[in-house]
C-alpha cells in the first residue's frame, strides 16, 4: 500500500506564497455578498460579538420586542452590521469535511460497552500507533432484524477503508486473520482492482451477512452473523471488532458556514440531503444554496482523497467564475451572464417580507426600516421574489408581471361555445418547456384547447396571472414545472415547491368565488417525460370539460 | 458454526492447483452451468467460499467435491477466472491426502517434489527382490521360450513358480496396503459426509445387501456407463479418452485375475502347467492386448486434452493431475513395449523395460489411495452416498 501523500500536499501548500493558512482559527461570521464578503475570523472555540446570529422570524421578533421571549442573539452584532475589521473575500469554498459517526446506538454491537469494539476511525488511530491485533472482524452493516442497510453515512469509501484496514491486520501479524462481513461491498471503477488484490490475500475472509450480535468471550469477542454466503450462521472468535462508522458531514448539525444573512447562518433544508451541503449533487455540483459558497470534500459525500482533489478543483473553478461574474455584474449559473436584476418599486412595499422569506438564495436582507435590502451578487435571477410579491412591485427589465400579464390577455378566448374551452399552461423554461418542445419534435399530438406561456421558473409565478386568466374567461390553468421535495430537480431549488404552495392558497380563494379549485393544477415534469406530456394535458383538459365552462365567461 | 479458518489449508490449496480460489466473488455462475450440480444442493459456488475461508473439515466431508467430474464447464464460464473446477480438483487432492493412511506415505505421494522418491521406492524394492532371486538375465533362447516368466529366476518347485512367488510377495502387500488404506479412507469419508449431512442418527440403517443393491451397484452402473461424464460440455472429448481407459482397466483386471487364477490356483492342480507365455491367439491374450492398446489410446486422448486445456488457460497444470496420466501411460507403454521386445527377441532391453513395467504397476497400486487414482474409490463412495442421502433411509419420504 502507498504511504499517504497528504503530508507532501500540506507542505506544498504551505510553501506557496499566494496561499495564506490560518490554523486554530474559526469563521465567526461571513457577511456581505459574493465579490464582497466580509469574513470575521476568531480563535477556535472562542465566542465573540461577531458570531453569526441565529435566524429570528417576524413572529419571534414581535415576542422579543414585547419582552415575552429571550433574544437568542443577545450580545451579538446584528446580521446587517459589517465588521470594519473583517477581511474581504470574493468567494468561499467550504471544505470542513466530516466527523466519524457515533455508532453506540447499535446496542447489539457493543460499541462503548465492550472493550475492543472500535470504529474504523479509532482502528486507524490504533494502526498508526502500531497496535493491530491478529484476529479482527470488520462489520460493514449494523445488521440485526432483517436490516440490509449499511451504517448511515457509509458508501464506497467505508468499504475500501475496511479492505485497507484488513490489510493492516495481515501486514502486522504473521498469521493474521481479518473477516469482513458486509451487506454491500462497493468498489467502483478502478478500485475494483484494489478489492481484487485484497480478496486474494489468504488471511482475509469476506462474506455478505447480517450481524446479529457481538458478545464478550473470555478476553476476546464473538461475532455472530446470519444469512452468510457460507449458507450457515457464523460465529467468529476475534480479538477486535471494527465497525464501519459513517462519515458525517460537518454541515449536518452545525451552521458551519456562519453566514450573517436574514435567512439565518446555515444552508437551508439540508435535511433533504441528509445534511450534505450541495444544493443538487448531480445537476449543480459544488453549488450550495448560497451564491458564492461552494462545497468540496466530505461536506458533499463520503469521499476518497482523489475525489476530494477533484472536488477542490471544481469548487475553486466555481468560486473563480463567481468572482468574475460579480465583477461584471452578471448572474452565475444557471442564468450565467444575465445582466438584469429584480427591481423593486419600494414606495409601494408593505414590508410583508414574503420576498425576503422565499428567496431560495437568501439574497434579500432587511434594511433598518424592515424594507427588503437586495444583495445583487447573491441573486440568481430566479424571479421567486417577483412571484411572491402581493403588491406586484418586483420585476426585471425583460421579465415582469406586466409582460406575462399581457401575454395572458392576448390569448383569444372563445366565448359562448360549450365545446371550445380555453386552457392555459404556464411552463417552466428549464425542463418542462424543453420537454414540451421535444414532445413536439417527436410528433406527439397536443390538445388544441391549450395555450402555453413559458416562465422563468415556477417560483416566479405570480398568482395574479391565474386570476387574469380566469377572469378573462379561460376555463382552467395548469403549471408545469420540475419535481420538488426529495430529489427535487428545480433549477432554482425551491421554485416549483413554492409555486405549488401558492396554488393551494389560490385554490381556496377560487372556492370562495364559487369556482372549483380543481380548475388550477400543478404537474411535475422531468426533461425525460416528453412522451407523457400529451396524456397529462389531455387528462387535465378532460377534467375541465367535465366541470364545464368557466361560469364567469363573458363577464 | 464456529469458524476458524485454516491458513495452511488455503496455502495448500493454492499450491495444489487452486491458486485462483481467492478470486471467486460468489456470483454462482458456476453452480448454474455445472451439469452435475443439483437444484437442491448446488455446487461449486459454496465450495469456493468454504475453500476461501479455509474450512477444510466441511470440504473433506462434502460429497459434491467428489461428485464433480472436473469437466471444466464452470471454469470456462467463471467471470472472475477463479477456475472452480481446478479448485475442486485441489480439494480432492487434499482430501485424499488428509484421509490417506499411513499419513507419511499419503503426504509423500501428494507432492511433485517427491516424484524421484516415489519412483525410487518401487525400483529399490523390485531391484532388491530381483537381486535376491538371482539377478537372472536370459539368453536369447531362454527369452524366446520363457519370455519374462523367469524374470525372478526359476526353480523346480512345481506348484508355485519362482516368478509368480516373487511377484506375489511384491505386489500383494502393495495392493493389500492400498486396499486397506482405501477402505480406511472411504470409511472416514462416509462418516464425515454423514456428519455434515446430519444423518448420523438415522433410525434405520441399510443392511449390507441393501447397501450394495440400492446404492453401491447403481452407482457403479452409472460410472461404467459414464452418464454424468457425458453431461459435461466444455470437455466432450474427455469421455472419448476416459471411457476406453476405464474399460481397459476392467479388461486388464480380468486378465490379471485370470492369470493369477491360472498361475496361482489352477497350477496347484496336478498335471496342468500353465506357466510361461500364453499363445498370441488365446482369447485372454487378445483381451490383454486389446486392453493394453485401449489403455494407451485412452490415456493418450486424456493427455492431449489436458495439454490443450492448459494451453488455453482453462486448467492449471498440477502434479495431481499429471502424475496419474504419466503413471498410466508408463504402465501401458512399458507393458506393450516389453511384449514387443519379447517378440523381436531382445532380452536385456526387454528385461529393463519389463522392470520398469513392474515399477509402474507397483506405483499405480501402492499410491492409488493418495493420488488422483483414488477417485475410483472415493467418487464411487460419494455417488453411493448421494443415492443414500436421497433415499428413505435418510430423508423422510413424507416430508420430502
Ligand atoms: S430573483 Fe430569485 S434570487 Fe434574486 S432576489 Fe429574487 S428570489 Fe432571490
Ligand atoms: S413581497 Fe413585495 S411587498 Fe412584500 S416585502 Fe417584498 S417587495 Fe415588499
Ligand atoms: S467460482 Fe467463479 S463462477 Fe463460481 S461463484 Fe465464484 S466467481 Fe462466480
Ligand atoms: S468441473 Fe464440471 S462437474 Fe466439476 S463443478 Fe465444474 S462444472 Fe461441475
Amino acid at each position: 500500500m502507498e504511504t499517504p501523500s497528504i503530508g507532501d500536499l500540506i507542505s506544498a501548500v504551505e510553501g506557496e506564497s499566494n496561499i495564506t493558512i490560518k490554523v486554530s482559527t474559526e469563521v465567526a461570521r461571513i457577511s456581505g455578498s459574493p465579490g464582497n464578503f466580509t469574513v470575521t475570523l476568531k480563535e477556535a472555540g472562542s465566542k465573540t460579538e461577531w458570531d453569526a446570529p441565529d435566524k429570528v422570524t417576524v413572529d419571534e421578533q414581535e415576542l422579543i420586542d414585547k419582552g415575552e421571549k429571550e433574544d437568542p442573539n443577545d450580545g451579538l452584532q446584528k446580521y446587517t452590521e459589517d465588521n470594519p475589521d473583517g477581511e474581504k473575500y470574493g468567494a468561499v469554498v467550504l471544505a470542513t469535511g466530516w466527523i466519524p459517526a457515533d455508532v453506540s446506538q447499535y446496542e447489539h454491537l457493543g460499541h462503548g460497552k465492550l472493550k475492543n469494539v472500535v470504529t474504523n476511525a479509532e482502528f486507524e488511530k490504533l494502526a498508526k500507533e502500531g497496535k493491530v491485533p491478529g484476529n479482527v472482524a470488520f462489520i460493514q452493516s449494523p445488521g440485526a432484524a432483517e436490516n440490509d442497510n449499511d451504517f448511515p453515512y457509509c458508501n464506497s469509501v467505508t468499504s475500501m477503508v475496511a479492505l485497507k484496514q484488513a490489510k493492516y491486520v495481515r501486514e502486522d501479524n504473521a498469521d493474521g486473520k481479518a473477516f469482513i462481513i458486509y451487506q454491500h461491498m462497493r468498489t467502483p471503477g478502478n478500485t475494483e482492482l484494489f478489492y481484487k488484490g485484497i480478496q486474494d490475500d489468504d488471511g482475509i475472509f469476506l462474506t455478505k451477512g447480517t450481524v446479529s450480535g457481538v458478545e464478550e468471550n473470555g478476553t476476546g469477542l464473538t461475532v455472530k452473523a446470519d444469512d452468510t454466503l457460507l449458507g450457515e450462521s457464523l460465529e467468529l472468535n476475534v480479538d477486535m471488532v471494527v465497525l464501519a462508522a459513517g462519515m458525517v458531514p460537518t454541515t449536518l448539525d452545525n451552521p458551519t458556514i456562519n453566514l450573517a444573512y436574514r435567512q439565518g447562518p446555515e444552508f437551508m433544508d439540508l435535511d433533504l440531503f441528509d445534511g450534505y451541503a450541495d444544493s443538487h449533487f448531480i445537476c449543480f455540483p459544488y453549488e450550495t444554496r448560497r451564491t458564492g459558497v461552494y462545497a468540496s470534500g466530505g461536506v458533499r459525500k463520503a469521499e476518497t482523497m482523489e475525489e476530494t482533489i477533484d472536488d477542490a478543483t471544481g469548487a475553486a473553478l466555481k468560486a473563480i467564475q463567481c468572482i468574475e461574474s460579480a465583477n461584471r455584474g452578471v448572474a452565475v449559473h444557471p442564468r450565467s451572464g444575465d445582466q438584469t436584476f429584480p427591481e423593486f418599486f419600494f414606495s409601494r412595499c408593505t414590508q410583508c417580507k414574503r420576498c425576503t422569506e422565499e428567496c431560495p438564495f437568501g439574497a434579500l436582507d432587511d434594511d433598518a426600516k424592515g424594507t427588503p435590502l437586495p444583495n445583487p451578487t447573491r441573486c440568481r435571477r430566479c424571479g421567486t421574489c417577483m412571484g411572491a410579491c402581493p403588491e406586484r412591485i418586483i420585476g426585471f427589465k425583460d421579465y415582469s408581471i406586466d409582460l406575462i400579464g399581457s401575454m395572458v390577455k392576448c390569448i383569444e378566448v372563445p366565448d359562448d361555445d360549450e365545446d371550445k374551452l380555453r386552457i392555459l399552461a404556464f411552463v417552466c423554461e428549464n425542463d418542462a418547456y424543453p420537454a414540451l418542445d421535444m414532445s413536439g419534435m417527436h410528433r406527439n399530438k397536443m390538445n388544441k384547447l391549450v395555450r402555453f406561456i413559458p416562465v422563468r421558473c415556477l417560483g416566479s409565478m405570480n398568482m395574479v396571472w391565474i386570476k387574469d386568466a380566469l377572469s378573462s374567461g379561460m376555463d382552467g390553468a395548469i403549471l408545469l414545472g420540475c419535481k420538488y421535495g426529495d430529489d427535487y430537480q428545480c433549477h432554482f431549488v425551491k421554485g416549483s415547491e413554492i409555486a405549488s404552495r401558492r396554488m393551494e392558497n389560490i385554490g381556496e380563494t377560487l372556492s370562495t368565488l364559487g369556482l372549483e379549485p380543481e380548475r388550477v393544477a400543478v404537474r411535475q415534469i422531468a426533461i425525460s417525460d416528453y412522451n407523457k406530456i400529451p396524456d397529462i394535458m389531455n387528462e387535465f383538459v378532460e377534467e375541465i370539460i367535465e366541470m364545464g365552462p368557466n361560469p364567469f365567461k363573458g363577464f | 458454526m464456529n469458524v476458524q479458518p485454516d491458513l495452511d489449508f488455503i496455502k495448500d490449496m493454492k499450491s495444489a492447483g487452486g491458486d485462483t480460489l481467492k478470486k471467486c466473488y460468489q456470483c454462482a455462475t458456476c453452480s448454474v452451468v455445472c451439469p452435475l450440480s443439483s437444484d437442491g444442493d448446488p455446487f461449486p459456488r459454496k465450495e469456493m467460499i468454504m475453500a476461501q475461508w479455509g474450512l477444510k473439515d466441511k470440504l473433506i466431508g462434502d460429497p459434491n467435491v467428489m461428485l464433480c467430474h472436473q469437466c471444466g464447464d464452470c471454469t470456462a464460464y467463471c467471470p472472475r477466472g477463479a477456475k472452480p473446477g481446478d479448485v475442486l480438483g485441489a480439494i480432492r487432492a487434499y482430501t485424499y491426502k488428509a484421509l490417506g493412511w499411513p499419513t507419511g506415505l499419503a503426504k509423500l505421494a501428494s507432492s511433485g517434489k517427491n516424484l524421484p522418491i516415489l519412483i525410487l521406492i518401487p525400483m529399490i524394492i523390485i531391484g532388491i527382490f530381483w537381486k535376491i532371486s538371482g539377478s537372472h538375465v536370459p539368453t536369447v533362447e531362454e527369452f524366446a521360450r520363457n519370455g519374462y516368466g523367469h524374470f525372478f529366476g526359476h526353480w523346480n518347485f512345481y506348484w508355485l513358480s519362482k516368478n509368480v512367488f516373487f511377484i506375489d510377495i511384491i505386489m500383494l502387500p502393495a495392493a493389500g496396503l492400498a486396499a486397506f488404506a482405501a477402505f480406511k479412507g472411504v470409511t472416514a469419508l462416509w462418516q464425515k459426509m454423514s456428519e455434515n449431512a446430519g444423518v448420523g442418527d438415522a433410525t434405520f440403517r441399510p443392511s449390507a445387501i441393501q447397501f450394495i443393491t440400492q446404492f453401491l451397484f447403481p452407482a457403479m452402473v452409472e460410472i461404467v456407463q459414464h452418464n454424468r461424464f457425458k453431461e459435461c460440455n466444455a470437455n466432450e472429448d474427455r469421455v472419448k479418452g476416459h471411457l476406453p481407459l476405464l474399460l481397459s482397466f476392467v479388461a486388464l483386471f480380468i486378465v490379471t485375475a485370470y492369470s493369477a487364477f491360472t498361475q496361482d490356483v489352477l497350477s496347484l492342480l496336478p498335471g496342468i502347467n500353465l506357466h510361461g507365455p500364453i499363445s498370441m491367439w488365446n482369447p485372454i491374450k487378445i483381451l490383454a492386448n486389446v486392453g493394453a492398446i485401449a489403455l494407451i489410446v485412452g490415456i493418450g486422448i486424456l493427455w492431449a486434452n489436458r495439454s490443450q486445456k492448459e494451453q488455453e488457460g482453462q486448467a492449471t497444470k498440477t502434479f495431481y493431475d499429471w502424475f496419474l496420466i504419466w503413471e498410466i501411460m508408463a504402465v501401458g507403454v512399458t507393458g506393450l513395449l516389453a511384449e514387443l521386445l519379447r517378440l523381436v527377441g531382445l532380452p536385456s532391453l526387454g528385461y529393463i523395460v519389463y522392470f520398469l513395467h513392474l515399477v509402474s504397476v507397483m506405483m499405480l497400486f501402492m499410491y492409488m489411495p493418495y493420488t488422483k487414482f483414488a477417485h475410483i474409490v472415493y467418487r464411487t463412495a460419494a455417488m453411493a452416498f448421494e443415492k443414500y442421502r436421497q433415499s428413505a433411509f435418510v430423508k423422510d419420504p413424507l416430508e420430502g
